[in-house]
């Protein structure tokens, strides 16, 4: 909306920009077109961005969070006793797949063998994949991660 | 007298080309950061003709 829509030269206005991001999370963008009088320049466009986070994640920023508190309880704790495809659709797929705050499977599987090890046991540093071995605090085993890298690498 | 008034014709010509009104903003874009849902977002968006003729907003459309 905007305050008035006819202007003298050197004259103020102001556009009001609303979003409403119920229901909505991730990144959101919105343009917003202007179209004046200007021969020359008939639209203007201003936009606005946010990444909107549910109740659940407005304070989280570290990804290793996901192993502790009330976290674990959807991210790690029904992948327990999983292997393979099971554990994957436990603890992988909401970020891999249904969320897309994480690389794709055909992506992973483009990767060589040894990576996908690392960076699942180690985490990838700058993005939200943390680390997932037991030596660094996570959930997993050796063997839970190898399982994990075979069924990516087998489909 | 017609050198002059070519000469006047020549200086009206920008004149009258560059008469026009301009939107011009502070900023075009506006990050609000995080926020959680159903957490108003609202922005003022501030403006001025920096023109030198009226200025009309014909349409304002949001995608």
């Amino acid at each position: 909306m905007a305050s008035s829509s006819h202007l003298k030269p050197g004259e103020k206005g102001k556009i009001s920009v609303s979003v409403n991001n119920n229901g909505k999370s991730g990144n959101i963008s919105k343009t917003i077109q202007i179209y004046t009088n200007n021969p020359k320049k008939p639209v203007t466009t201003i936009s606005v961005a946010m990444r909107v986070k549910d109740r659940f994640h407005i304070n989280k920023s570290e990804a290793k969070e996901i192993f502790n508190g009330e976290c674990k309880s959807c991210h790690t704790d029904r992948g327990i006793g999983k292997k393979g495809l099971e554990l994957f659709m436990a603890d992988c797929i909401m970020c891999h797949e249904r969320g897309k705050s994480a690389i794709p499977i055909t992506e992973m599987q483009s990767k060589p063998k040894e990576y996908l090890i690392k960076s699942t046991a180690d985490g990838v540093t700058n993005t939200s994949m943390p680390g997932w071995h037991l030596k660094n605090n996570g959930p997993l085993s050796d063997e839970e991660i190898e399982s994990l890298v075979h069924i990516i690498k087998r489909n | 007298m017609k050198k002059i008034l070519l000469f006047i014709a020549f200086l009206l010509i920008p004149a009258i080309s560059y008469a026009q009104p301009e939107i011009t903003f502070d900023y075009l874009k506006f990050d609000f950061g995080v926020i959680s849902q159903n957490e108003k977002a609202n922005h003022l968006f501030e403006f001025q003709n920096t023109g030198d003729q009226d200025l009309i907003i014909e349409k304002v459309s949001a995608s």
